[in-house]
């Protein structure tokens, strides 16, 4: 598998869940920690490294 | 399909199950194909058609009176674009689209015995792929847009055909949706597309999505539809 490409691809999933955790917060009226943004996108980039590493 | 009168959390959940349906639908269904086709291209295609028509027609009639049905972030800014949308609620629609896109992509693998995810490897790039986009999401936009100006009820089925017809003219075989493109970019069967190729083809469906927009401005537009009245 192209390392690049699944770097590129864990970098997108972790962007995501970081910006979807912000987006929970603010809507959601709980207080902004970005700790838990940081904690969250960091497991859903090991989580999506570990699951693309499965083929 | 500008409808937002649910509260915010409810209208997510609908954006956010509606895509993540829809990208099982086209993933697994282009699994289902694959492997049923027996190495005919066109047949595969056929099976992977007339399941993401469908199913559009389906989350389209049920979800839209929940959150719109946009399942689309190029969709959701068109009608942000007109007004019809607020602003402040883009980025969280444009966000859960795109996480639940990646979401149904997991389910479809998982179903057919696959790696969650993949980072997907099939070549979509070139000239003849990004017009092929932005022509897709220009009728998928158009589509919409007409709907609503004169067949509102209809535009379930409008979305379902469009989509189904675009499969069939367009090169691309018509994604039209940067969030179902970007959860595609993460499989590497019949409805793949390399990671690294997402970025042309999202930015090839927001200029077909724009160029619609405008177009439909002018053609749908209140004055339009007074002159056509005086004609009569």
């Amino acid at each position: 598998m192209n390392a690049p490409l699944r770097v590129l691809g864990c970098i997108i999933v972790g962007a995501l869940s970081a910006a979807g955790v912000i987006v929970f917060q603010r809507y959601a009226g709980e207080p902004t920690s970005r700790m838990v943004t940081a904690l969250v996108g960091a497991a859903a980039v090991l989580l999506t490294w570990s699951v693309t590493g499965l083929e | 399909m500008s409808a937002v009168a649910a509260p915010l959390s409810r209208r997510l959940l609908a954006e956010g199950l509606g895509t993540a349906l829809l990208v099982a639908t086209v993933v697994g269904s282009g699994i289902m194909a694959e492997r049923l086709a027996g190495g005919n291209v066109a047949i595969a295609l056929l099976g992977n058609t007339i399941p993401t028509g469908a199913i559009l027609v389906v989350l389209i009639t049920i979800l839209a009176p929940l959150s719109g049905a946009h399942f689309n972030p190029a969709v959701t800014l068109v009608f942000a674009g007109r007004g019809e949308f607020p602003w402040s609620e883009v980025a969280p629609y444009v966000v859960v689209q795109c996480l639940a896109g990646i979401c149904g992509t997991a389910i479809a693998q998982v179903m057919f015995d696959l790696a969650p995810l993949a980072i997907g490897t099939t070549t979509r790039s070139g000239p003849s792929q990004w017009l092929s986009e932005a022509v897709a999401t220009f009728t998928l936009v158009f589509a919409i847009l007409g709907g609503v100006r004169h067949a509102p009820q209809a535009i379930p089925w409008l979305v379902g055909l469009t989509i189904t017809a675009a499969y069939w003219f367009t090169s691309s075989t018509s994604f039209a949706n940067p969030a179902v493109t970007l959860a595609r970019g993460f499989t590497t069967t019949f409805a793949g597309i390399a990671i690294n190729h997402v970025p042309g083809f999202i930015a090839a469906q927001l200029l077909g999505a724009a160029a619609a927009a405008g177009v439909c401005a002018v053609l749908f537009s209140p004055s339009a539809a007074h002159a056509v009245r005086e004609l009569r």
